[in-house]
């Protein structure tokens, strides 16, 4: 691997924390965790609370010692450095600014302490205000300033010590929807312009996936899959990420016959779902499907008159605004999301009504078990 | 017609939130009733008498014959206060001195606490200020008790005795003020930040000292320091000091007043600086570390500042109470550890000179309570 500088490497990192004098030790909080993330990158954490997200961060950050495992940082091992002398800057949750200080001061500090003075320390402090967009406000306290400006001085005090990787907590959970998806386009946009390599730890899935260029996905404290969004989305490796990333259509069903690399599972008379066949699978072999809810037709498919095609009723209609939802029932009794951008596709259906579903072979995606 | 514009239906509704408003008033009145009353029988009315008292507009004896034979003022007069302020303070810096008039030391003090009170206010270099206006403040007061001298780089002294004895007990108060702050601290650093859950525990050690009489915590200090104390008899039996020749600043000194004050006052400066501290968000902490600060660091750029209103006001705990003491250095000051209140005390017990008492009673009256409303900023907690 010494050919491919990484920001950072974990290899097989675990951590437990002590229990305390009152109860025994707990389950580690992270296992065996082993990831790189490249120069550049849009790196995201991706997962429930307590998944070991923010555990991650911190071993990163330095905060929390591994129990075991290493962690590289432009190929240098600092498992053993404290944060105040690794070279990464973390955005915290709450922002922490020093509310003692002003904009330019707080923006100021960690070139302070690198005793970068005098104009240098102006021209940096000015130019990483101008790079999120408060130039101007340099003598501000953070008390003066709203949530969304506030997290913009954090951004600017971390990234203006430039350091090999921004590892950001979970930053725009305290504001609001509006201002969030404003801001996770602008965080990607700092993110390019200023080439720094950043780890986002998120419990948002549709965060995660407008702005990575590659997603953990991680659950009691193991990683579940590392994908592109894309990728993750349309391949889920797991049960858990099928189901974390997205609606989960899951059903299980047996193979009943295998055809040029298709593999047919038939449920009686009400039709029967279709998915492209694996290596060892063969009639009798138990798959677990899981098809997206807007891949999902309510009319045969013109180009594919074979593909999957299941009666089933129609348990409930949800306007949403921009698409419908219908919740659908199969014989076997799994419900079903079908999402519709159409609404005239839909307008017809009510609860109770028998319905026919439609989807490609290939958007039934057979998740390893 | 206004009254139409208003349904009928709305007035009565106005008119019910009033009456509501008004009872609830009524009601918080007279459950502040009893506290008003109490004050005002028993704090201002005695308070009024011991000004007109101050002013020569009221005497103790029975008739004016008697009060002028007795040397009491008989009408309105600032020839008391005049005798307490005297006509100026001489400066000591060093080996130099310096004479000031009185209305030039008013002055200079007032400018010093303007400065260490409104120096945060400025755009740049506001800590600076106030840092330097509080130094400036102390540093004629602020001594180091050695042995039977007390080291200072600076003093002020007055030609009035009154004014200075004042002095002399500002000097006092400073110096507890200052120890038990610089003690207190780290006890309130480590109850916040180290102590974890047991922090409460540990808050009540710190408090146990007052569950025994305050008198007796001081006479037990006589057991400690006294000619065959504990401390003199240890040096006796290690060789250190030879039997018969105690150290005798131990006890009844300057020396003996401070050690005493600030262990009894100690506790009462680590309450607002560990509020403070605990207050401190400890994210901002790992924040500092973050960008790479020491632990040095963190401590003099953000978590002093951030405590500071907490350090003033554990000062101000410590300095406004001590200030007026009277009961420790009667007890172990002897002569030598004398202070402002045990003259208060004297005067109007011994020398039955209410007069003067008086003015010396409102005298420290006004500077605590000058004190106390020039840094209520602090005390209230909020940010610089």
């Amino acid at each position: 691997m010494p050919e491919t500088r990484h920001a950072i490497e974990l290899t097989d990192v675990t951590k437990v924390y002590d229990g305390d004098r009152h109860g025994p030790g707990l389950p580690p909080a992270v296992r065996d965790l082993s990831f790189a993330v490249a120069e550049g990158e849009f790196f995201s954490l991706l997962g429930p609370s307590g998944c070991g997200k923010s555990t991650t961060l911190r071993l990163l950050a330095g905060f929390e010692q591994p129990t075991s495992g290493r962690v590289l940082l432009r190929g240098a091992d600092v498992t053993d450095v404290p944060p105040a002398r690794r070279d990464v800057n973390m955005v915290f949750q709450a922002y922490a600014l020093f509310p003692h200080m002003s904009v330019a001061e707080n923006v100021a500090f960690g070139l302070r302490v690198r005793r970068v003075k005098g104009a240098e320390l102006r021209s940096r402090v000015a130019e990483a205000l101008r790079a999120v967009r408060l130039d101007g406000l340099d003598e501000r306290r953070p008390a003066q300033l709203s949530g969304g400006q506030q997290q913009r001085v954090a951004l600017a005090r971390a990234l203006v010590n430039r350091p090999a990787a921004l590892l950001l907590d979970e930053p725009l959970g305290a504001l609001d929807l509006k201002l969030r998806k404003e801001m996770q386009l602008e965080l990607k946009a700092i993110q390019a312009r200023t080439e720094t390599t950043f780890i986002y730890v998120t419990h948002d899935q549709e965060e995660a996936l407008t702005m990575s260029d590659r997603i953990a996905v991680m659950s009691g404290g193991v990683i579940q899959q590392i994908a592109a969004p894309r990728e993750l989305y349309e391949r889920p490796a797991t049960e858990f990420v099928a189901g974390f990333i997205g609606t989960s259509n899951l059903v299980a069903l047996r193979i009943d016959e295998c055809v040029d690399g298709r593999a047919v599972m038939r449920l009686g008379e009400h039709g029967h779902v279709v998915a492209p066949a694996g290596a060892g699978d063969e009639p009798g072999t138990v798959l677990q499907v899981t098809v997206r809810p807007e891949k999902i037709a309510l009319a045969p498919l013109a180009d594919e008159p074979d593909c999957s095609s299941v009666r089933a009723t129609i348990r409930d209609v949800i306007y949403l605004g921009s698409s419908t939802e219908l919740l659908v029932e199969l014989p076997g009794g799994e419900t079903l999301t079908v999402r519709r951008i159409e609404h005239d596709e839909v307008a017809g259906h009510a609860p109770g009504d028998p319905v026919t579903l439609y989807w490609r072979a290939r958007h039934s995606y057979v998740i390893a078990s | 017609m206004t009254s139409t514009a208003i349904p009928p239906a709305v007035a009565v509704v106005q008119g019910g939130a009033a009456k509501a408003v008004r009872r609830r008033h009524r009601l918080l009145w007279l459950m502040l009733a009893p506290a008003l009353t109490y004050l005002a029988v028993f704090f201002l009315a005695p308070l009024y008498q011991i000004v007109r008292f101050s002013f020569g507009l009221s005497h103790l004896s029975t008739t004016d014959a008697i009060a002028r034979i007795r040397g009491e003022q008989l009408g309105f007069t600032w020839s008391l206060w005049d005798a307490l302020l005297g006509k100026g303070a001489t400066l000591r810096v060093l080996g130099a001195s310096l004479d000031v008039p009185l209305i030039g030391l008013a002055l200079g003090l007032a400018a010093l606490l303007a400065a260490a009170l409104l120096g945060p206010r400025l755009r740049r270099g506001g800590t600076a200020v106030s840092a330097a206006g509080f130094v400036a403040l102390a540093l004629p007061f602020f001594t180091i008790p050695a042995g039977t001298t007390l080291l200072r780089v600076a003093q002020l002294r007055s030609d009035s005795q009154f004014l200075d004895l004042f002095f002399k007990s500002v000097s006092m108060a400073m110096t507890t003020s200052v120890f038990a702050v610089l003690i207190a601290f780290p006890v309130a650093y480590y109850l916040a930040f180290v102590a974890g859950p047991s922090r409460y525990t540990w808050l009540l050690v710190v408090i146990a000292p007052f569950f025994t009489s305050f008198f007796l915590r001081i006479i037990a200090w006589k057991v400690i320091l006294g000619s065959s104390g504990l401390v003199n008899s240890g040096l006796f039996s290690l060789g250190v000091l030879e039997q018969g020749h105690p150290l005798s600043f131990l006890l009844y000194s300057q020396f003996t007043v401070i050690v005493v004050l600030v262990y009894a006052w100690a506790p009462f400066a680590c309450m607002p600086m560990f509020v403070a501290l605990e207050g401190v968000d400890r994210r901002v902490h790992e924040a500092a570390a973050d960008l790479g600060a020491s632990r040095l660091r963190i401590l003099f750029k953000v978590t002093l500042p951030l405590a500071a209103p907490g350090l003033v006001a554990g000062f101000l705990f410590v300095f406004i109470p001590t200030i007026g003491e009277f009961v420790t250095p009667l007890l172990v000051g002897g002569t030598q550890g004398f202070m402002f209140g045990n003259e208060i005390s004297d005067l109007f017990s011994v020398a039955i000179d209410w007069q003067t008492g008086s003015v010396l009673a409102v005298f420290l009256l006004a500077v605590v309570v000058l004190l106390t409303g020039s840094t209520s900023r602090f005390l209230r907690g909020q940010d610089l």
